[in-house]
C-alpha cells in the first residue's frame, strides 16, 4: 500500500512537510503559486512540477470540500481515434469541433478553441500518467460512450488522486487559503495576498496561474448583471467560486472575454441545496413532461431534440421567466420513463389538485394541459430512443418529439430552478494562456486556466465534458508556460 | 435482530441520492445492483449490504459523504445492516416498500437522534453484550475441557512431564475429544446451513436455472478472489490517501491460514482413521506441516489486518463492527498463536496447558461462529450467487421487469 502523510493546512512535497502557518509559506519565493484547487489547478501545478518548478497551490476551500467544481464532473471529452477500451468508437477533431460550433454562439475565438480540441487528443495519456483510473465497461448495465471518457468514481475520485500525485512532487498545497489580490507592479506579478484562518501574508512568486473559476456563488455580482433575478439562482457546484481573484485581475487591468450573462445552468430542482447539490439534482423529466412558468403556461419546446444535446438550455431558459421557476408536468403514462428525480415529485388525483400542491393557478394549468392535449391526435409512433413523431398541432410554443396527451392520473409535478454550473465572464489569454490587458499589452508572468478563461473558448451553451477539457489542456499549457516564465 | 425500519429508511434515503448520480458504478456490483430495481426492500437493503465488500471508494470518491448535507456514507451504513444479521435475525424482516425521501439527512428520529446514531448507539450496547458473550464462552468451554480430560485421565496427566512429543490421547481421551468437537461442529454447521437458507430464500430474486453451474462458478471465484475489493481497479482504501492490495492480501492470509489449519485436522483425521497412524506426528507429516503453515500463516494475516484497522480511517467506518473486527481478529490469531505453542511445547511440561487451552479456542471459535462475523463469508457468497444470478439473467433478457413497467431510460452522462 502506499502511504502519504496527510498534513492539515498544508501538505508538503516531496516528502516534506511543509509548516502549515502563512509565515512558512512565505518564506522563501515559489517559482510558480497556482491560486485555485480543481481540475485546471492540479493540472497546472503538476505540469508545472513536471518542469522543474518549485510549487504552491493555494485551495481557498477547507480540504473535505477541495476541488471545485471537478468534485461534481465525471468525465471528459477529447478528440481519440476509438483505440482504447474506455470509449466506444473513434472521435475525431472535425466532430468534435462541429459539435463545438453547433452550441450557442460556437467557439468565441477559433484560434484557442483550435487549441483546446487539438491539445485534447493528448490529455488523457498525461491524465494516466498523473494516477487517473477510468472507467472500466462493466458488465450489467454500465454503458461507455464513444464522445466521452468517464474517470472511476467521477471529479472527486479525480482530485483525490491528483492530491495524492501531488504529495509526491514538488507542490505544497494550502488549504482555506483565500487569494485577496495579486501584488502587480506594470506588466509583472511579484506575489499575491493571502488569507489564512484570520492572518493575511504576501507570497513572492516568479509566476502565477489563476485557476480558481467563476464567480457564479457571488450572488452581489450576478445581480449586477441578472438584477434580482440571481437571487433565486441555485449554484450547482463550490460555494467558494465567489470571483475574488478574477475581480482582482479586473482591477490590474486585466482584459474580459465572454459575456456578461453567460453562463451554463441546466434545470434543477427547486428544492436543492443553495449550493454544491451537484449532479444529483439535475431532473430528466423534461421531455417526458410539459413545462409551465409561474402563470401556469407553457413557454418552450420541451421536445425540441434528444435530452443530452438540449438539458443545457433550460437552465437559461428558466431563468429568463417570472420569478426564475418553472415546474416541469406529467402523468402516470410516463412516469418510471427516465431517472428517478431525488426530491419526491408533488402527486394529484387530478391535474388541478397537482396544481394546488405546486402552488399555482389550477384554474390556468388545466386551461394549459386541455389546449396542449387537445393539439395531439392519438397514433403517433412514441419512441424515446429517437426523434420520434408524437409532437403537437398548432400549438404555440410547440412540443416536437414525445408528445402525450397529460390524462392518465396521478399526475406529477416538480419545481424547475436554473441551476448554474459555471459563469462564462472571465479573463482574455493568449495561447500561452498569458492573460492580456484591456491595453492591447499581456502580462509577463500571469497565466489563467479552467473556467475562469472558458469565456475565451466557450461564451454560451454548454458540451457536456467539455469543462474538464478547457481545464486539463489549458492547466498544461499554463503550468508549463509559467514555469518558463519563472525560470 | 431484524434490520430496523429506521436503518431501511436511512438507507433508501441514501440510495435514492446513490440511484440520481450514480458515480460509483465502476466500483463495484453494488450500485448497479442497486439501480436495477429501484425499490428497495429491507430485504434488498441486506442483499446489498452483503454484496458490499467494503472498499470504501465510494466514500472517498463521494461529494456527499459527511459534512456535506446529505451526509452519504455507504461503506458505514452497510456495517451497520451487515452487523444485524450477523448477530441472529430471529423471525422474519418487516418489509417495507421504496418510498420516497428527502435527501437531506433527517436531523433526528424522535429522541433527537439520527438513524446511523441511533444504529451506533444499539451497535454499542450489542457489541458490550457479543464481548461478554464470547467471554462466558470461552470460559464454560475451556472447563468443558479440562473436566472431560480430568474426568478421564486425571488432572494430573495434563501436568505431567514426558519425554520426546506427547500425543493429544494423553491429555483427552480420542472418543472423548471427537465426540465433544463434533457436538459442536455440527451445532455450529447447522446453524450456519439454517441461516444461510434464511437468507438465501430472502435475497435471491431469480432462480438459478439452467445456468446454475455456471452461476455458482463465478459467484465462488468473485468469492475466492475477494474481486470486489479491487474497488474497480485501484484497491481499496484504509484511507483516503492508502490506496491498494494490502487488506486483500492480509485478508488471504487469514482465510488461506484457516483453511490450511481446518485441512491439517482433516489430514490428522485421515492419517489416523484411514492409515492407522496415530499422534504425534513427525515433522515432515502433512498435519504438522499444514499446521505450521496455516498458523503462521492464520496469526501474521490477523496482525496485519489489526494494525491496518488500528491505523485505518474512522469516518467510513462502525464502531460497532470495529469491535467485532477486532474480536474475530483476535480469536483466530489467538488460535494460531496456541496452536503453534502447542506444537512448540509439545515435548515439555506445559503441553498438557497448551494444548487445553487451544482445545477451548478452538471449540469456542465454532460454538460462537453462527452468530460471530465469520458468518460474513456465507453471507457474501449468497450475495455474490445473487448477483451472478441477476447478471445472467440479465444477459439472457429474463430478467423480469423492476416494479416500474419499463426499463427507466439511462440518460446520457452529463456533467459540469
Amino acid at each position: 500500500m502506499r502511504r502519504i502523510t496527510p498534513v492539515r493546512g498544508a501538505i508538503g512535497g516531496e516528502g516534506r512537510e511543509a509548516g502549515t502557518s502563512l509565515s512558512q509559506l512565505s518564506a522563501r519565493p515559489w517559482d510558480v503559486i497556482v491560486i485555485g484547487g480543481g481540475n485546471a489547478a492540479l493540472v497546472a501545478a503538476l505540469s508545472a512540477a513536471d518542469k522543474g518548478a518549485n510549487v504552491l497551490l493555494l485551495e481557498r476551500a477547507p480540504e473535505v470540500f477541495r476541488g471545485g467544481n471537478t468534485r461534481h464532473t465525471r468525465n471528459v471529452r477529447c478528440v481519440h481515434d476509438g483505440t482504447d477500451e474506455h470509449v466506444t468508437g473513434s472521435y475525431l477533431f472535425d466532430e468534435l469541433w462541429q459539435d463545438l460550433c453547433a452550441i450557442g454562439d460556437g467557439p468565441s475565438n477559433e484560434k484557442l478553441a483550435t487549441i483546446t480540441v487539438r491539445e485534447s487528443e493528448l490529455l488523457p495519456r498525461w491524465m494516466s500518467a498523473h494516477g487517473v483510473h477510468w472507467q472500466p465497461a462493466l458488465r450489467g448495465t454500465l454503458q461507455l460512450t464513444r464522445t466521452n471518457r468517464f474517470f472511476l468514481g467521477g471529479g472527486k475520485a479525480l482530485v483525490n488522486t491528483y492530491y495524492r500525485t501531488a504529495a509526491t512532487r514538488a507542490v505544497t498545497i494550502a488549504y482555506d487559503a483565500t487569494v485577496e489580490d495579486l501584488l502587480v507592479t506594470g506588466e509583472r506579478c511579484t506575489g499575491v495576498l493571502v488569507t489564512q484562518s484570520g492572518t493575511s501574508a504576501e507570497l513572492r512568486t516568479g509566476a502565477v496561474v489563476c485557476a480558481s473559476g467563476g464567480f457564479e456563488a457571488n450572488v452581489p455580482w450576478l445581480r449586477e448583471y441578472w438584477g434580482a433575478a440571481a437571487e433565486n439562482y441555485i449554484v450547482r457546484g463550490a460555494r467558494y467560486n465567489d470571483g475574488l481573484v478574477l475581480s482582482a485581475l479586473y482591477r490590474h487591468g486585466a482584459a474580459k472575454a465572454g459575456q456578461e450573462r453567460g453562463f451554463h445552468a441546466i434545470a434543477v430542482d427547486a428544492r436543492s441545496p443553495r449550493y454544491d447539490g451537484g449532479i444529483a439534482t439535475r431532473l430528466d423529466t423534461i421531455p417526458f413532461s410539459i413545462v409551465v412558468n409561474r402563470d401556469a403556461r407553457r413557454f418552450d419546446d420541451e421536445g425540441e431534440d434528444l435530452w443530452p444535446k438540449r438539458y443545457a438550455t433550460w437552465g437559461h431558459k428558466i431563468a429568463l421567466q417570472a420569478d426564475q421557476i418553472a415546474y416541469s408536468i406529467w402523468d402516470a403514462k410516463v412516469d418510471h420513463l427516465f431517472l428517478p428525480p431525488l426530491y419526491p415529485p408533488l402527486v394529484g388525483d387530478s391535474v388541478s389538485s397537482l396544481a394546488l400542491h405546486l402552488g399555482i393557478d389550477p384554474v390556468a394549468l388545466q386551461t394549459t394541459t386541455a389546449a396542449y392535449n387537445a393539439s395531439i391526435s392519438d397514433g403517433g409512433r412514441f419512441d424515446t430512443s429517437g426523434l420520434d413523431d408524437c409532437s403537437t398541432r398548432g400549438l404555440t410554443p410547440p412540443k416536437s418529439h414525445w408528445a402525450l396527451k397529460i390524462d392518465q392520473p396521478p399526475f406529477y409535478g416538480v419545481p424547475l430552478r436554473p441551476g448554474i454550473t459555471f459563469t462564462y465572464l472571465g479573463v482574455a489569454v493568449d495561447e500561452s494562456a498569458r492573460v492580456l490587458r484591456t491595453d492591447d499589452s499581456r502580462f509577463e508572468n500571469i497565466f489563467a486556466a479552467g473556467e475562469i478563461m472558458s469565456g475565451n473558448i466557450l461564451s454560451s451553451g454548454y458540451l457536456a465534458g467539455f469543462g474538464l477539457t478547457i481545464g486539463g489542456v489549458w492547466g498544461r499549457i499554463a503550468g508549463e508556460e509559467a514555469t518558463r516564465a519563472a525560470l | 435482530m431484524p434490520l430496523s425500519d429506521e436503518l431501511a429508511d436511512e438507507a433508501r434515503r441514501q440510495f435514492t441520492i446513490c440511484n440520481a448520480c450514480r458515480y460509483c458504478e465502476g466500483y463495484c456490483p453494488v450500485f448497479v445492483a442497486l439501480e436495477r430495481s429501484p425499490v428497495w426492500s429491507n430485504d434488498r437493503i441486506e442483499h446489498l449490504a452483503h454484496l458490499c465488500h467494503d472498499c470504501r471508494g465510494c466514500y472517498y470518491a463521494c461529494m456527499y459523504a459527511p459534512p456535506h448535507a446529505f451526509a452519504v456514507n455507504i461503506p458505514q451504513l452497510f456495517q451497520e445492516v451487515r452487523l444485524l444479521r450477523y448477530e441472529g435475525a430471529p423471525g422474519g424482516i418487516r418489509r417495507s416498500g421504496g418510498a420516497a425521501h428527502p435527501p437531506e439527512r433527517p436531523t433526528g428520529t424522535e429522541t433527537g437522534r439520527s438513524p446511523v446514531e441511533v444504529a451506533v448507539r444499539s451497535g454499542r450496547r450489542a457489541a458490550r453484550r457479543a464481548i461478554g458473550t464470547t467471554a462466558l464462552t470461552y470460559l464454560v468451554v475451556g472447563a468443558l475441557v479440562t473436566v472431560v480430560a480430568g474426568a478421564v485421565r486425571g488432572l494430573g496427566a495434563v501436568w505431567q512431564v514426558r519425554h520426546g512429543a506427547t500425543s493429544p490421547y494423553a491429555i483427552i481421551p480420542d472418543g472423548a475429544l471427537v465426540a465433544v468437537s463434533l457436538a459442536i461442529a455440527l451445532f455450529a454447521v447447522v446453524a450456519v446451513a439454517l441461516r444461510a437458507r434464511r437468507a438465501w430464500r430472502a435475497t435471491a430474486t431469480v432462480a438459478l436455472g439452467a445456468r446454475r453451474r455456471e452461476i455458482l462458478r463465478a459467484a465462488l471465484a468473485d468469492a475466492a478472489a475477494l474481486r470486489q475489493l479491487h474497488g474497480g481497479g485501484p484497491g481499496c482504501h484504509a484511507e483516503r490517501d492508502v490506496v491498494g492490495r494490502g487488506r486483500k492480501r492480509l485478508h488471504g492470509f487469514v482465510s488461506v491460514g484457516f483453511s490450511l489449519c481446518l485441512a491439517s485436522t482433516i489430514s490428522a483425521a485421515v492419517e489416523q482413521d484411514v492409515a492407522g497412524v496415530l499422534p504425534p506426528y513427525p515433522l515432515a507429516s502433512p498435519p504438522v506441516v499444514l499446521g505450521l503453515v496455516g498458523g503462521v500463516l492464520l496469526a501474521a494475516g490477523c496482525i496485519g489486518l489489526s494494525y491496518t484497522k488500528l491505523r485505518a480511517d474512522r469516518a467510513p467506518a462502525s464502531s460497532a463492527m470495529l469491535v467485532r473486527d477486532y474480536g474475530l481478529l483476535a480469536s483466530l490469531g489467538f488460535i494460531a498463536l496456541s496452536g503453534l505453542g502447542t506444537f512448540a511445547a509439545r515435548t515439555s511440561a506445559g503441553y498438557g496447558v497448551a494444548l487445553l487451552i487451544h482445545l477451548a479456542a478452538v471449540l469456542s471459535l465454532f460454538a460462537l461462529a453462527p452468530f460471530s462475523k465469520l458468518t460474513h463469508a456465507v453471507y457474501r457468497t449468497i450475495a455474490l450467487v445473487v448477483e451472478n444470478a441477476e447478471v445472467a439473467a440479465e444477459q439472457a433478457g429474463t430478467l423480469g421487469p423492476p416494479p416500474a413497467e419499463a426499463e427507466p431510460i439511462r440518460t446520457t452522462l452529463s456533467t459540469s
